[in-house]
């Protein structure tokens, strides 16, 4: 690569002639002949046109890669023998995910619904229909009925989240006002049958994300009972 | 054929063949494997064979992390074609598309034949070194006797046109891919098929050019002698070495041999983004799975042609035999004896360290191979011709006249 005085590259005069061009005042305004065209040599070299010296030295790139990662996985083999190995000794950038969480997943990410419960196992819910309201998505269906305690006056007969329309907004969470409805990080809600994307009260309120996904008994694999 | 010759075959036989087919397999998973190292990944590592455990509680619990990193990868592949359906559509012309797939797997199988992996040996007296160690002296003796102090080929046929055999046996491989392209009568298998045909025949040319030079210096087309001839040492520590010779035809010849594999980055015949599965499109099951494995055997063919052509078959230097009568004969000072580096050691050191050599030598240009084909993008198909025919084809001519030269000038 030759340069000029101003360490410019001779090899591209479509990039000097650009410099010469009127610069933008500040950085990102606009003005007509400021963008860089950059135009590749019109004819390869003769060398080039051999190809095997460019491929030569883009196996030698590749095996540098190779390599380096083989060694890493040498130290990491010595290391695990011992049981000492972590993560961050592998040969590679993998992460078992969804068998290990990636450490940036926030514990603050807007995932599957609960219903969190009062001290006697009801539902804190009072069925005021603020979040079926709040939804954007229409996904929230409450039937209410009344509580035997007149304190609480009512109850949801029925909560259904239909969590295939849900778009995790978390409207439901802030529009709630007793905190009975929250959001948890757990995103894993794959299913192969419709009818248990529809998640209904029982779930939401036996949800457990310690637990796997199949030890849950899901709305779509028992009779109703909240009917 | 006395019983001893009939011995030796069906013992090289088996090793050829189960090495052969064994790389085939071997071959797929150091591809995924390799791939996956060379990009930071892991790669396949998840199919395992459950084993039964005691469970805590009474009963069974199955162990499922049995995966051999990876290794099982093969069998599950082996597995799963030939469980697939093997479906043959209705237009296409049946005879000629069953019989493609064999044009593909022979010709990668029968090629190994004249690839001598050991150079010459005596049995009798290799199996007694081995069975004296252990102490069967009385087995030892039995064998001896049996084999004798007769000299035998670590190879499976000893033809004195070895090289043209290989030649011959490798254009054969240009069928299947016409054969399997035209009889598929599809659009795109017919593409495949004549870009196959048209890519490897241009390449069959200076493959041929390119090996003239070798056949020039060596004078014979015997890979036995070829063989032998790369054992001796020049000036003390330069291997006789084909690579030695011919440097840059190493190159060339190497590009030639793996755009006739049809492999990345010259993969023209199946282009996957361009052809769907080019000539073997309308294949399924293990048909599909003869093509596949046609091109995993052949990186092993190729590594054992390059090997036993250019990097010293299977010598060590500075190790020879008392069986390398070529060598004896070069160094009437010398008398004939096993050694390794001057000191003298039991004639099943050398062939076993022999053979050792050659797989070693075979595995590290698989690796090379492997390494080409995760490194370089596909060439386009005018690319694929302007190499072959604008570059590689000159330099093997140019190199053919300066080496003719030098070898006249120096006799």
């Amino acid at each position: 690569m030759s340069e000029d005085k101003f360490g410019r590259n001779e090899d591209f005069p479509s990039i000097v002639q650009a410099q010469l061009l009127p610069q933008p005042a500040y950085q990102g305004e606009f003005t007509e002949g400021s963008l860089f065209t950059y135009r590749n040599p019109s004819k390869l070299t003769w060398m080039e046109r051999l190809y095997l010296p460019a491929i030569l030295s883009g196996l030698k790139l590749t095996a540098s890669v190779f390599f380096g990662n083989m060694a890493q996985w040498t130290i990491w083999f010595f290391k695990w023998i011992t049981g000492r190995a972590t993560e961050a000794d592998k040969g590679a950038t993998t992460i078992y995910y969804p068998d290990v969480m990636r450490p940036d997943f926030s514990p603050i990410n807007r995932g599957k619904h609960i219903l969190t419960l009062r001290e006697n196992d009801d539902p804190q819910c009072v069925a005021c229909y603020m979040c079926a309201t709040a939804c954007p998505a229409f996904c929230i269906h409450i039937v209410a009925g009344e509580h035997p305690d007149p304190q609480i006056e009512k109850y949801p007969v029925r909560f259904d989240i239909e969590i295939d329309k849900c778009i995790f907004c978390g409207y439901c969470e802030e529009a709630c006002p007793v905190d009975a409805i929250r959001l948890t990080p757990d995103v894993h809600l794959v299913d192969f049958k419709r009818e248990r994307m529809v998640y209904d009260k029982e779930f939401l309120m036996s949800w457990n994300p310690t637990r796997s996904q199949e030890e849950h008994v899901y709305p779509g694999d028992r009779p109703r009972t909240s009917d | 054929m006395d019983a001893p010759f009939v011995v030796v075959a069906i013992l090289n036989l088996a090793f050829v063949l189960g090495f052969l087919i064994n790389m085939g397999g071997m071959l797929t998973w150091v591809e995924r494997k390799q791939g996956a190292v060379m990009a930071n990944r892991i790669g396949a590592n998840r199919a395992y064979i459950p084993i039964p455990l005691p469970a805590k509680g009474g009963g069974i619990r199955w162990y499922k992390r049995f995966t051999m990193i990876g290794l099982f990868h093969a069998l599950t592949d082996g597995l799963k074609m030939l469980a697939k359906e093997d479906y043959t559509p209705p237009f296409v012309d049946k005879f000629v598309y069953n019989i493609a797939p064999w044009f593909a797997v022979v010709p990668a199988l029968v090629t190994f034949a004249v690839i001598p992996f050991g150079g010459p040996f005596q049995p009798g007296i290799m199996m007694s070194d081995v069975l004296g160690v252990v102490g069967l002296n009385s087995a030892a003796d039995v064998i001896h006797g049996f084999f004798g102090d007769t000299t035998y080929q670590l190879q499976l046929a000893n033809l004195n046109v070895g090289l043209l055999f290989i030649f011959a046996a490798g254009s054969t491989g240009i069928f299947a891919t016409a054969l399997a392209g035209w009889a598929s009568n599809n659009k795109f298998s017919t593409m495949g098929a004549l870009r196959g045909a048209s890519q490897m025949i241009s390449y069959e040319v200076f493959m041929g050019m390119s090996i003239l030079g070798l056949l020039v210096v060596y004078g014979t087309v015997d890979m036995n002698l070829i063989a032998q001839m790369q054992g001796d040492v020049h000036f003390g520590f330069i291997p006789s070495w084909g690579v030695v010779y011919q440097p840059v035809m190493f190159f060339v010849f190497l590009t030639a041999l793996m755009a006739e594999n049809k492999r990345v980055p010259f993969d023209m015949p199946e282009a996957e983004s361009e052809l769907v599965a080019g000539y073997f499109t309308e294949y399924s099951a293990m048909k599909m799975g003869l093509f596949m494995m046609a091109e995993f055997i052949e990186i092993a063919v190729i590594s054992g042609i390059m090997v036993s052509l250019f990097l010293g078959a299977y010598h060590i230097p500075g190790v020879h035999a008392v069986t390398d009568s070529w060598y004896w004969a070069q160094h009437p000072e010398l008398t004939a004896a096993n050694t390794f580096w001057g000191a003298e050691v039991p004639h099943a050191v050398v062939i076993i360290g022999r053979v050792l050599s050659f797989l070693i030598k075979v595995v590290l240009f698989c690796w090379l191979q492997i390494l080409t084909r995760w490194t370089l993008p596909k060439f386009r198909y005018d690319q694929v011709m302007r190499l072959g025919w604008k570059v590689l084809l000159p330099i093997s001519l140019v190199n053919l006249v300066i080496t003719a030269a030098v070898v006249l000038a120096l006799n």
